[in-house]
């Protein structure tokens, strides 16, 4: 904790609560497209089941895997900066990103899957419900979005960890912002793909 | 760090324990819910351990979730609706058969909502045991 932190009603420093209020906002955007898109999804009955559970599922699950490991290394790395370790800082934030980097390498591949072999765009599909690729592309193309950003951000503060720039707080604030986005992954893995496997 | 290797891989067994969900084939309804009840005790153990949370005070806790969460409840009141649309048709098949039948569906009805209201339950319960210390 540093020492304005300790002036603090919520004993945080102002740069950690900001993202936390930011966290909270976006938690609400996501939370609309989520419900948005369950809307849709529940009240069709004929709803495509385009995934297969090789690649698809398959491929889905493996990027869970990766964002919920990417979140563990990010711990390592705050624990790291905790320990005024800040070779092994930037080691583990490496991790992190090449983890948030595999993810979108493997959703990209994914996406050109389903656009090449199964013909779904964002207006069309060969099942006539528009709706499905709409919802698809915004919910899963806002999310890596944020992995990507997130990977730009990590690697700016890992650039400076680097240099002995940045406090032990700044590296704790982008973590809370990679876990979030891990957090989101966690309700559109299910919800997107494992309500619509191919039965 | 062990305790945050152990919330990994309770999130891992988790993950997998949905997939396995997902060729049971349910409802479409019943699904939402189980897969929803998981998701969200995964986003529990996310906030708390990964995100820090258990370890900050409970006034940051009461100052963020709460409007968030009746933000999202509010979302949800909506899903009722979008469940309807199945239902007219569900209501009629239900209809046209004799009382027998009625009560073996009612029966089926509540046999469905069984496991979704034990994640639920699970979930609280959980919930109460982690705010004790």
């Amino acid at each position: 904790m540093n020492a304005h932190a300790a002036n603090s009603p919520f004993a945080i420093g102002s740069k950690k609560f900001g993202m936390w209020l930011f966290i909270v906002s976006d938690a609400l955007t996501f939370a609309t497209f989520l419900v948005c898109y369950t809307y849709v999804r529940i009240a069709n009955p004929d709803w495509p089941t385009p995934f297969d559970f090789s690649p698809g599922i398959v491929y889905a699950s493996a990027m869970t895997l990766v964002l919920l490991s990417s979140s563990l290394t990010m711990v390592a790395a705050v624990h790291a900066m905790r320990n005024a370790d800040r070779a092994g800082t930037v080691r583990w934030i490496g991790a992190t990103m090449a983890g948030g980097v595999v993810f979108v390498a493997l959703h990209l591949s994914e996406w050109l899957h389903l656009i090449r072999d199964e013909n779904v765009l964002p207006w069309s599909n060969p099942w006539g419900e528009p709706l499905f690729g709409a919802t698809f592309f915004t919910l899963t193309g806002l999310h890596m979005l944020h992995v990507s950003a997130g990977v730009i951000y990590l690697g700016v503060i890992a650039l400076g960890v680097g240099r002995s720039k940045w406090s032990e707080e700044d590296v704790e604030v982008c973590g809370l912002y990679w876990h979030f986005v891990d957090l989101v992954w966690m309700f559109i893995f299910p919800l997107v793909y494992l309500m619509s496997v191919k039965p | 760090m062990s305790i945050f290797v152990r919330v990994w891989i309770f999130l891992l067994a988790l993950t997998g324990v949905e997939v396995a969900l997902a060729y049971v084939h349910a409802s479409p309804g019943v699904m939402l819910a189980a897969l929803l009840g998981l998701s969200i005790l995964k986003a529990v153990y996310i906030i708390a351990y990964f995100m820090h949370m258990k370890y900050e005070r409970p006034l940051l806790k009461w100052a963020l979730f709460p409007p968030v969460i009746l933000m999202i409840l509010a979302l949800l009141m909506l899903l009722p609706d979008a469940a309807r649309a199945q239902c007219v048709q569900c209501k009629r098949t239900a209809e046209a058969q004799n009382a027998e039948r009625g009560v073996a569906l009612n029966r089926g009805i509540v046999l469905l909502l069984a496991p979704a209201m034990v994640v639920l339950g699970g979930l609280a319960l959980h919930a109460r045991r982690a705010s004790r210390h």
